[in-house]
């Protein structure tokens, strides 16, 4: 077994790593004409037009969000972590809340807030007040949306940094005679530079490829992104060569920016920024308290409360066009038609069981992974880290495209299966799961597991008894992520449906894009019931652990 | 039913990148012996034990534990199979297990491997009386953390041991625990070996713990074997200043050879004549200068009397300890300060002129060039403190 681990790991790496990019580059030097291969696609393209804006626009997409996000995570962060402004706590797991929501879902709230015909806050609040309806379709409806899902990117490790940041540089600083304003820009800024730059950083990747939130709200206006011209290359009619073309450079270009990321502040990350904690020191806001926490209420107004507030509002209405009274009102019809929807219960089944696979495969590929670079003296230690994070580089999209290129024609054929699906859900978590274990994994000292092996326990034996049980909380905590994240996740799974591979979130995007308003306001809650549903429990039971 | 349990150690080399942390290590272990690994840190006293244990595959050489070679050229016995027990300096014990699962675990596993008859009932039987061999009865269904340091030692211990292993290692275990804890451990730890007459490796830089430990001493400097023999022979007859100093403190006074045979007699540096002690197979011939390593409490002192013959010197620092005085006396004729020990009631006064005796047969040969006790700094101690023996 022990000698099998490093063949297990290489093979596992192939599949999942290896083979993906390399069909993606692969297809894309394909000339289907010719038969030959060649460099002709990227010629024809990156010079049609649509292909270009769509290219564009990603990237001002990303750029807009990114400056919305920071405008509201940093001062959002400072007013939590320094400041007495009032449910300072609230706020603070309001904005972790956000991320178990899913955009896209976000998106269907805002359609029903702020569509153009029907949405509940023009019809209700804009157009009686006087003021113009606001139309939630195209690129201000998407940075919206965007920004209000990702400033949490941003928020969390400002957050974490200003607590752990010790108020005795700020002091040194004011006793040397600076002002406070000359402090806060001389002291305290530049110290939050580095998580600033890596969330904004990562708010930009994921707006430049995001999938649901720029189909939904894009797509009716023509508006498109490079994973929404690239889901149309592939359909219309099928051009997959061209889509793998417009895969690779962002796949080398996000590449380069997590590497750089982390190359820069990924290790500084999680330390403290200086100093011992707790010595902080917080400023008193008086009256202005009260102005901060308005702020902080709309920050979850408008990101939690409206968003899916009108989905469960919506998923008790009869029909969305009849007015707002208790006699529209219905409690179960909407659920009920849920149920006898064969393909909504099938796809449900579906979603659950393959997020809950893949959950438990990457933490296998994790745990053999993070051994093998930790305990093991095989020659590819060096190879393990870069490897298991590479899918970072790949978003949704384009490890759509790959899987399709790679598995779904000879010699695997699994196109249109669960397999497929399983197996890109699977990469997507890999690089999470490998980044918890190997943080968990250095907390066990390796005596421990030589002490089993001693006592006569094989390789899989000390694993089994020992190692694993000592990972229990990393392993329980990214497990529990990672199945809140397959379990709604759109981007990749759209480009792997074909009809006969339902998932809850492909079903879910398409009654959105039927205007089944009621019985996606209906999916919407469930969806999202079982997800807080799964971190709540899991929470309790987490609690129960063994003290170390 | 003494099972065969010697373990030879042959050429034993290990390289890690640049470093040799071991250098051709050979020992030959009887079934049943006390073996002490003495050394500074960094000398490869770990790294051997681990080779010995099958967490690091030699570089060179070749480990046999009662008769079957299980390192060596193209051997590799993995540690599950070496039967041997290992006490970690980190005791390394299960945090997720309760304190009989932890010592029951090696139990366990043969159950399953088929390799132990009987049941639960048998193995919580084996735990039980393991748990009561290191006086833990009791406290099998507690946790690791609930445990004091002390205990935790023990569990660590009775754990190794339930097994019954062919060889025992045991890495600096009593290193985290107090000095009342560690004297009462030590004395445990003996009587366990004796009773269970398992061959023991012990590590540690603790000179006491060799001393009381082993039937064998090696000490170890740098990776190289420096000496191996019985504590006695060790603290009596050191082959040269290392070893001298690892076993406790010492003087190295210059001489020169007066005559080799039939009996060695050296004229100190002091003046005085006396006949020494030399380590098997050194020669060496009249007139050369040499070294001669004196114990502290081997040298008289006593007031100075006028018509002295032998060397003068003058008290630099005395210290009462109750059971006896430490002395730092500057001998004339001599370099360094030479230190003494004595039991006396009324100790001397800084500055007292004295007389240094040093009887026939209480001094050493070193097997060292007299010119290099300039070249080294001493060793172990340059307070007074450090020469109580204890
Ligand atoms: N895995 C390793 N890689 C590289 N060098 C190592 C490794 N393990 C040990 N060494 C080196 O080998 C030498 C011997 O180390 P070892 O741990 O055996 O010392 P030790 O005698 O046990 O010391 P201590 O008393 O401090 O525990 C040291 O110089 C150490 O730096
Ligand atoms: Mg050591």
């Amino acid at each position: 077994m022990e000698s099998l681990a490093p063949w297990l790991w290489v093979a596992a790496t192939f599949f999942l790593v290896v083979v993906p990019v390399g069909s993606l580059l692969w297809k894309s030097l394909e000339l289907p004409e010719s038969g030959s291969r060649g460099l002709d696609n990227y010629a024809e393209v990156l010079t049609q037009g649509s292909v270009l804006e769509a290219i564009f626009n990603s990237f001002w997409i990303g750029t807009a969000t990114t400056i919305g996000a920071l405008l509201i995570a940093v001062p959002f962060a400072f007013l939590v972590s320094r400041t007495d402004m009032p449910g300072r706590r609230f706020f603070r797991s309001v904005a972790v809340l956000t991320f178990a929501a899913p955009s896209f879902i976000a998106a269907m709230g805002w359609i029903l807030l702020l569509g153009p015909r029907g949405g509940l806050l023009n019809e209700y609040v804009l157009v009686p007040l006087g003021l113009p309806a606001f139309d939630i379709f195209g690129a201000k409806g998407i940075i919206l949306v965007l920004t209000l899902f990702l400033y949490p990117l941003v928020f969390l490790p400002v957050t974490d940094a200003l607590d752990n940041m010790d108020s005795r540089l700020e002091e040194a600083a004011e006793s040397a005679g600076a002002t406070r304003w000359h402090t806060l820009r001389a002291v305290t800024l530049p110290l939050m530079l580095p998580p600033i730059f890596s969330g904004s950083l990562l708010v930009f990747i994921s707006a430049f490829v995001i999938f649901g939130p720029v189909a939904l709200l894009g797509g009716p206006v023509g508006f498109q992104t490079i994973p929404t011209a690239m889901l149309e290359l592939m359909t219309f009619p099928p051009r997959i060569e061209y889509a793998a073309v417009l895969g690779l450079p962002v796949l080398f270009a996000l590449g380069v920016l997590l590497y750089l990321q982390r190359k820069l502040y990924g290790k500084r990350a999680y330390t403290t920024v200086g100093g011992k904690p707790g010595q902080k020191r917080t400023v008193e806001l008086g009256v202005w308290r009260w102005v901060a926490w308005f702020f902080g209420f709309v920050v979850l107004l408008f990101s939690i409360v409206l968003p899916f507030g009108v989905l469960l509002l919506t998923s008790f209405r009869k029909a969305v066009g009849l007015p707002l009274t208790w006699d529209n009102l219905v409690l179960f019809d909407n659920y009920r038609a849920l149920v006898e929807r064969p393909a909504i219960l099938e796809s449900f089944w579906n979603s659950l069981w393959i997020a809950l696979v893949a959950t438990v495969a990457s933490i296998v590929v994790a745990v053999l992974a993070v051994w093998l670079l930790e305990r093991s003296r095989t020659r590819l230690r060096p190879a393990i880290q870069p490897f298991m994070l590479a899918p970072l580089a790949f978003p949704g999209a384009i490890l759509g495209i790959a899987m399709v290129i790679a598995y779904s024609g000879s010699p695997y054929w699994l196109g249109g299966t669960l397999t497929i699906m399983l197996l890109a859900y699977l990469i997507r978590v890999v690089p999470q799961s490998f980044t918890y274990v190997h943080a968990g994994f250095k907390q066990v000292n390796a005596e421990t597991e030589e002490a089993a092996r001693v006592l006569g326990a094989s390789w899989s034996e000390s694993m089994r008894r020992v190692t694993i049980p000592l990972l229990r909380g990393p392993i329980l905590s990214i497990g529990v992520l990672n199945f809140v994240l397959l379990f709604r996740e759109l981007d990749v799974s759209i480009f792997l449906f074909t009809g006969t591979n339902n998932v809850a979130p492909v079903i879910l995007y398409n009654l959105a894009s039927e205007s089944q308003f009621q019985l996606m306001g209906a999916l919407s809650v469930v969806m999202l019931v079982i997800n807080l549903g799964v971190v709540l429990v899991a929470r309790r039971l987490l609690g129960v652990r063994v003290a170390h | 039913m003494r099972r065969l349990s010697d373990l030879k150690i042959e050429g034993l080399q290990k390289v890690f990148g640049e470093a040799t942390a071991v250098r051709d290590l050979d020992l030959h272990i009887e079934s049943g012996e006390s073996i002490v690994l003495l050394g500074p840190s960094g000398c490869g006293k770990t790294t051997t034990l681990r080779m010995v244990a099958g967490f690091e595959r030699p570089t060179g050489g070749r480990i046999t534990i009662g008769g079957t070679v299980v390192a060596g050229p193209g051997v590799f016995v993995p540690p599950d199979q070496r039967e041997v027990g290992v006490v970690f300096q980190s005791y390394a014990l299960w945090p997720h297990m309760t304190v009989a699962d932890n010592v029951g675990f090696g139990l366990t596993v043969r159950r399953r491997r088929k390799t132990l008859e009987g049941g639960r009932a048998s193995i919580a039987g084996r735990v039980q009386s393991a748990l009561e061999q290191v006086q833990l009865d009791g406290l099998g269904s507690r946790y690791p953390h609930e445990l004091s340091g002390g205990q935790q030692q023990r569990v660590a211990l009775a754990r190794a041991l339930v097994t019954e292993p062919r060889v025992l290692l045991l890495d600096e275990p009593l290193s985290n625990l107090d000095t009342r804890l560690r004297e009462d451990m030590r004395l445990a730890i003996r009587n366990i070996q004796r009773e269970s007459g398992v061959t023991m490796i012990y590590i540690t830089h603790d000179r006491i713990e060799a001393l009381a430990l082993a039937d064998r001493i090696v000490a170890l400097k740098a990776g190289e074997t420096q000496q191996i023999g019985p504590p006695e022979q060790l603290y009596q007859n050191p082959r040269n200043r290392f070893v001298a100093l690892s076993l406790g403190p010492a003087n190295f006074i210059p001489a020169t050879v007066q005559s080799w045979a039939p009996d060695v007699v050296v004229r100190l540096d002091t003046g005085q004549v006396v006949g020494i002690n030399t380590p098997p197979g050194m020669t060496r011939r009249p007139s050369e200068k040499v070294l001669v390593c004196v114990r502290p409490p081997d040298i008289g002192i006593e007031r100075r009397k006028d018509d002295a013959e032998t060397a003068g010197g003058t008290v630099r620092e005395a210290v009462f300890l109750g059971d006896e005085t430490h002395y730092i006396v500057d001998v004339d004729g001599l370099p360094d300060p030479v230190r003494i020990v004595q039991r006396t009631l009324r100790p001397m006064d800084r500055g007292t002129q004295v007389t240094v005796l040093i009887d026939s047969g209480v001094g050493n040969l070193i097997d060292e060039p007299a010119d290099a006790l300039a070249a080294q700094p001493p060793a172990e101690g340059a307070q007074l403190s450090s020469l109580s023996v204890s």
